[in-house]
């Protein structure tokens, strides 16, 4: 066995790989291709994260931008707009609220004006915490050493939830790392920058929006669901820093609202008599923090009857007009801007 | 944990190397190679690796008596503690089915607890080492217990843990006495990436491949146009025999990374000219265990069919806990009496259609595996009616897949192959471009792979 010929391709792929995920990928919404439209669903997160960042295609200043995940998603902005308004919607599937901050901010810091900024809170019961995998390479680097600096010198991150971030920033580091060897997110890479020369990944979804969203196939016949059965395992310290962060940036932005996303009724009308201590406490603190810093942060309904009849994908997707429906009420009250924060 | 995936050979695997020749002292091997394989295990529920404990006590526990190999009551009371909690895991709620069943009663809630049972990967396997370990101190071919690490290291060694090879105590005590003194040397590294290389590569590519072509069609057996029937046939033929074989060759590479030389588990079975030969070459070590331990203590040849139904029927029901496992235990037993009966006439036939004519049983034993009773005659029914406007049927790149597979499972000798390239020396580049080559594809669709099959078993 001669070992620098074993690994020689190995070397070759891998370098092949970080050439075709690296390189500057051209934004589907600048550009408005179909064929790229269709095929950013089959990218991976940090991808479409890079692609709603970069592109063109709006005006700015930009009269409102909705962050957030695959709830929001869905979410047609001009739903949400008065008239000769502008907007975009920057959710991106299976990201949490770590990442949609650090979007906002690098949009902000890129020198975009943003009028009214609403970011998606996932609901106290069902957090998605993910460690963001994006901006690429050295710039994340440097931004999760600067996370564990904080850890090692706020006095609110205590060290278990230090090693707990570090342990998931080193599981989702692994992640990406094994995603230069994934033959599917090759590929996807290749036939998004290479349109009329590679055939794309079948999927099933719809293809993007220009305006940001993602179409889905909404539920036309009232349902039942299951209760949650999992919880997200949230990190108190580093979600107070990032609301800190928010309000960093709430200087350059007209208005920034934090909506903590309802719950389907079903399980929304248990959490009221069965409440849980993480949904109570991170409410809470979500609750005194924002006072605190003078966020304009609204928690989900509990009367357990956000919408009827159900037409909810599963326990945390309502329908998207509903949805918008929901938020267009919230960002026009201005009433609400104190009774919201009464848990 | 499982082999194909990242974690374990970018980081499980590389610590323990380095944790084992360049960490921890020799003479601490054992024990690092037994923590290591109970982590391994213990990723998948820590109430399983409870139970594995649990059983390795027992029966280290009830063989430590001095007198042991001369109590019937000794042996029966050591393996009746694995035997129940394998009857717990596997066919507590397959029992209260049948009974249901015979006596028409509903008494489900009374046994809904055990509705939710998980089935501890390889229970089947380890519990079936600790049998053959407990009858052989039994029958005196080992005259006293080993130390108790060395004995919870040859059941729970994490190459052979959850699939097998199921290896004699004698077979390793070897080589796990000398691991203060091993040395892996150059030609074990080779040995090792080989084995470990073309198993995944047998697994990922070829098995998760047929996995892929065959599941629009496994899907619907009612509905599928007769060669879109046959596919399934034997593309599942080909797919259960490289998931195993492919687990089993990175079994015996990993083996090799630590000294232990695992016997191979298959002979190339699609090539056996009959049902018995079959079984002399299909999941080797079952085969023996089942020999030595129950076919023999029956009786052997003196009442020979009704040992081999005794026997199929019991490894059919090793394999699963369904009347379509005992079926198709009875099946082999079937084709074996049989074949026994016609060896002189065929005997006779040309070798190319004794392998055939086996290879074609065989297959359509491997249905019974894959289904129910009801969608195998299904499907049975669609190989036998013409297709319809909307009979599902394979696309050419489905029988690429297929073909492809076909040769090197009948072209290619993996074994012989890396054997042959420890003697190579210049032309060694093209072997090792080659090995590093079907790594490299195979870790690009190592993210999409799937369990393997032999782990519910």
């Amino acid at each position: 066995m001669t070992y620098k010929w074993f690994f020689a391709p190995l070397l070759a792929f891998f370098v092949f790989s970080i050439w075709g995920q690296s390189a500057e990928i051209p934004s589907a919404f600048s550009i408005g291709g179909d064929a790229q439209l269709h095929r950013l669903s089959t990218l991976p997160v940090s991808a479409v994260l890079q692609v709603k960042f970069s592109q063109e295609n709006v005006q700015y200043p930009m009269d409102i931008a909705l962050f957030g995940n695959s709830i929001s998603l869905p979410v047609v902005p001009s739903e949400l707009l008065m008239s000769g308004q502008n907007a975009f919607n920057f959710a991106v599937p299976g990201t949490s609220f770590q990442s949609s901050v650090t979007l906002l901010q690098s949009l902000l810091e890129e020198g975009r004006q943003i009028k009214l900024a609403i970011i998606q809170v996932d609901n106290f019961e069902a957090i998605n915490v993910e460690q963001s995998p994006w901006p690429r390479g050295p710039v994340r680097m440097g931004l999760l050493i600067s996370r564990i600096a904080s850890g090692l010198t706020e006095p609110r991150i205590g060290p278990d939830e230090l090693l707990r971030m570090v342990w998931r920033s080193i599981k989702s580091e692994a992640i990406i790392f094994a995603g230069f060897f994934n033959i599917q997110k090759i590929w996807a890479y290749l036939a998004y920058r290479f349109p009329n020369w590679l055939p794309s990944i079948p999927t099933s979804t719809l293809p993007y929006s220009v305006d940001g969203s993602l179409p889905r196939l909404e539920i036309t016949v009232p349902r039942t669901h299951e209760l949650l059965s999992s919880h997200g395992a949230m990190l108190p310290g580093y979600f107070a820093k990032d609301l800190g962060r928010v309000a960093q940036l709430s200087t350059m932005v007209d208005r920034i609202v934090l909506v903590e996303m309802p719950l389907e009724p079903t399980s929304a009308a248990y959490y009221v008599y069965n409440p849980t201590l993480q949904g109570a406490q991170f409410r809470g603190m979500f609750s005194r923090i924002c006072n605190q810093l003078d966020l304009e942060c609204h928690v989900a309904p509990i009367s357990g009857d956000p919408g009827q009849p159900n037409f909810w994908a599963d326990e945390t997707h309502p329908s998207a007009q509903w949805l918008a429906a929901y938020l267009r009420q919230i960002i026009l009250s201005e009433a609400s801007r104190k009774r919201a924060l009464q848990p | 944990m499982i082999f194909n995936e990242f974690r374990f050979l970018f980081v499980f695997l590389p610590i323990i190397l380095v944790g084992c020749y360049w960490i921890v002292p020799a003479r601490y091997r054992r024990e690092l190679l037994l923590a290591a394989s109970l982590v391994f295990y213990g990723l998948s529920g820590l109430e399983h690796v409870t139970a594995l404990i649990a059983g390795l006590i027992w029966v280290y526990v009830w063989t430590s008596n001095n007198k042991f190999e001369e109590s019937n009551f000794r042996l029966a009371s050591a393996i009746i503690g694995p035997l129940a909690a394998l009857f717990y895991y596997k066919y507590m709620s397959f029992a209260v089915e049948t009974i249901q069943q015979i006596s028409g009663e509903e008494f489900t809630s009374r046994f809904s607890i055990f509705e939710n049972v998980l089935l501890p990967a390889g229970i089947s396997f380890f519990t079936f080492q600790m049998i053959a370990f407990a009858i052989d101190r039994y029958r005196g071919d080992l005259p006293a217990n080993p130390p108790f690490r060395t004995f919870a290291l040859y059941i729970c060694f994490f190459p052979q843990l959850v699939a097998g090879p199921i290896l004699r105590f004698s077979a390793v005590s070897a080589a796990i006495g000398g691991l203060e003194k091993f040395c892996p040397k150059r030609a074990d590294f080779d040995a090792a990436l080989g084995y470990i290389v073309f198993g995944l590569a047998a697994k990922v590519l070829l098995a998760d491949g047929l996995a892929d072509a065959l599941g629009p069609f496994s899907a619907q057996p009612e509905n599928l146009s007769r060669d879109g029937a046959l596919f399934v046939i034997f593309a599942y033929s080909f797919q259960i025999y490289f998931d195993f074989y492919g687990y089993s060759l990175v079994a015996i590479g990993l083996g090799r990374l630590f000294g232990f030389e695992f016997p191979d588990n298959f002979l190339r079975p699609y090539e056996a000219r009959n049902p018995r030969d079959f079984w002399r070459r299909w999941h080797v070590s079952l085969s023996y265990w089942i020999r030595d331990y129950l076919y023999l203590s029956l009786g052997g040849n003196r009442s020979y069919i009704r040992n081999i139904i005794i026997v199929f029927a019991v490894c059919g029901l090793w394999h699963g806990a369904g009347w379509n496992f005992v079926v198709w235990g009875l099946y082999h037993a079937g084709l074996v009496a049989g074949y026994a009966s016609i060896a002189r006439w065929w005997d006779k036939m040309p070798a190319f259609q004794q392998r055939f004519l086996n290879f074609v049983l065989i297959s359509i034993g491997w249905l019974l595996f894959q289904y129910n009773f009801t969608d195998a005659f299904a499907l049975l029914e669609s190989l036998a009616r013409p297709a319809t406007m909307t009979s599902a049927g394979p696309m050419l790149w489905d029988w690429g897949v297929f073909v492809l597979a076909g040769v090197i499972c009948f072209a290619l000798n993996i074994e012989k192959t890396i054997t042959w390239s420890a003697g190579l020396r210049n032309g060694s580049v093209y072997y090792s471009g080659t090995l590093g080559l079907v790594f490299v594809v195979t870790l690009a669709f190592l993210e999409s792979s799937q369990t393997f099959i032999y782990f519910r078993f």
